[in-house]
């Protein structure tokens, strides 16, 4: 029995290869790092020495260090970790048989069912323990216990996780209780300003209705060709990276580096984009300019400038600064200049891939994503209603028309707005809402419309 | 890289580690060596850096200069260009007169 005990697990319970294949991919490649990182975890390894090599190296990816035979050595020894020339030429064995395969994936899901069986394992252990202990047990009792587990064992992702009435009941009134307390100090403390629940947005309106993009979030933004996408995400680039200095990062499909750059010029200083992209300025704007690109050097923002970006490539650069800078925020400008994965699929089946991958890839970071879309000259978007589906938040940015400025009393109020900020869905809260904002094209900056009151 | 020059780089770090366990060499000598290896094998940078070691390993004679020497480079953050240049100067100071 025992012999067989041991056969079984041998063949069935771990696959020791599998793992050497991943740690010595991680070695080697940043893609293998950043596909380990996110999947697996120290646990799923059933070496405790090939655990630990897991353990060093993501702890040095995280620290943007590419993890190396010569990094993971220092490191080991430097913790104390490598005593051992034995444990030296075990890490050397994994180093060595490197095969650039481009098949991580694979190792890596060999490796994580497993673990996924070890744990099944030792699920039937418990169970067949405690049948041989406690022989006279309710029946349905111990059945539905082992069937809870099972279910546990059979989601795919261990936090996964099932809600119980109790449960349901505790979270709901612990977040009425925290909104009460909440709605009570802005009440005695901040004068009526409301905390938010997620990164601010910018304008002051928009964040009263959605209380900011939540982790989990993903915001589509809709605006035709030259109305300011570019401008908003930049705007609530500043916002978050520049003003609350939370690190987010900056997905471009359009513009280079250097656009990228002088933009920012022109929003950090209030000085004419055309006039900076010209070098059409004086001496003390010049200082004013440097003292603007001060603030975005101390700032959060990561720039990502990717004429072919793809849906795939957008879940390994967001893996990687999430692990690596811990980004409570991605924006995409824009999806629709992304490439086609599948040249057979229509544009609107394209944007709806793009849009879901975005959605898991929010849910699954616990960030916000921001996507940037063009919609169509008569102002509808392509694929609306599914997209509308999937987000969370869809906005769109769109002039005030001349009749709604002659005729609309309500905006006459605002007499500096010349943009609607419109709110098609949002989740948590009012839609159908149209915000008026000021978007000045040529300074590239974007703010909340002044209401004046008539007398 | 190379398979050769793989085998090598991985036979060579395998080796400064060894004898680190083995208390041949110490902890910070295995670091800077280690980090050597990889401007040498990895980044194939520091020219200047690798050029002042070869030119110092012809005239080793582990004097007192020398173990100056050793130190200066041992206590060099040699992530920091800035500090390896200003350190370099030094070194061939002492080199030139040993």
């Amino acid at each position: 029995m025992n012999q067989f005990s041991e056969q079984i697990a041998e063949e069935y319970l771990y696959d020791l290869e599998s793992e050497r294949r991943v740690l010595s991919s991680m070695l080697h490649n940043e893609d293998a790092c950043i596909e380990a990182h996110d999947a697996l975890a120290s646990t799923d390894f059933y070496s405790p020495r090939n655990a630990t090599i897991f353990a060093l190296a993501c702890s040095l990816y995280e620290r943007e260090i590419h993890p190396t035979y010569v990094e993971i050595i220092k490191e080991g020894h430097g913790l104390g970790l490598l005593t051992h020339p034995r444990e030296v030429e075990e890490l050397k064995y994994i180093a060595e048989h490197y095969i650039d395969d481009e098949n991580i994936k694979y190792w890596i899901k060999k490796v994580k069912d497993k673990a996924r069986l070890r744990k099944f394992e030792v699920f039937l252990k418990e169970n067949y323990q405690r049948l041989a202990e406690m022989p006279d047990q309710d029946v349905e009792q111990m059945l539905m216990a082992a069937e809870e587990q099972l279910t546990n064992l059979t989601a795919l992702e261990i936090d996964d996780h099932v809600d119980s009435p109790a449960e349901m009941a505790a979270l709901g009134y612990d977040e009425v209780e925290r909104r009460f307390l909440r709605f009570k100090e802005i009440r005695e403390l901040h004068k009526g300003v409301i905390p938010l629940d997620g990164l601010s947005t910018g304008f002051e309106n928009l964040n009263h209705i959605t209380l900011g993009y939540k982790p989990g979030d993903l915001i589509i933004l809709g605006a035709q060709t030259g109305h300011g996408k570019t401008a908003f995400a930049l705007h609530t680039a500043r916002t978050v990276a520049v003003e609350h200095g939370k690190n987010m990062l900056y997905l471009n499909t359009e513009m280079s580096r250097q656009q990228i750059a002088l933009r920012w010029g022109s929003i950090l200083s209030g000085i004419e984009h055309d006039r900076i992209r010209t070098g059409e300025i004086n001496e003390s704007e010049l200082s004013v300019i440097l003292n603007g690109y001060s603030s975005l050097r101390e700032s959060g923002f990561y720039s990502y400038p990717c004429p072919n970006l793809t849906p795939e490539k957008t879940i390994s650069i967001a893996r990687k600064f999430k692990a690596q800078k811990n980004i409570e925020l991605m924006v995409v400008d824009y999806v629709g200049r992304m490439e086609k994965v599948d040249p057979r699929l229509s544009e609107w089946q394209i944007l709806e891939q793009i849009v879901k991958t975005q959605k898991m890839l929010a849910q699954n970071l616990k960030i916000a994503v921001m996507c940037l879309v063009q919609l169509n000259p008569d102002g509808t978007l392509q694929g609306a209603k599914r997209m509308k589906n999937e987000c969370d938040l869809m906005l769109k940015l769109a002039p005030i028309p001349r009749e709604d400025r002659e005729e609309n009393e309500e905006i006459a109020r605002y007499p500096d707005a010349n943009y609607y900020l419109i709110i098609e869905k949002n989740r948590d809260g009012r839609s159908g809402v149209s915000i008026p904002i000021v978007f000045d094209m040529q300074k590239q900056s974007m703010r909340d419309a002044q209401r004046i009151d008539q007398r | 890289m190379q398979r050769e020059e793989k085998q090598l780089y991985d036979e060579t770090a395998s080796q400064i580690a060894d004898l680190t366990l083995r208390e041949v060499i110490s902890p910070e000598e295995m670091h800077f060596l280690l980090t050597i290896l990889d401007l040498v094998m990895i980044h194939r940078d520091e020219p200047e850096l690798l050029a002042f070691l070869k030119q110092w390993m012809q005239v080793y004679k582990a004097s007192e200069t020398d173990d100056i020497i050793k130190a200066t480079l041992l206590a060099t953050d040699l992530k920091d260009k800035e500090i390896i240049g200003t350190n370099l100067n030094i070194l061939r100071g002492l080199l030139e007169d040993k």
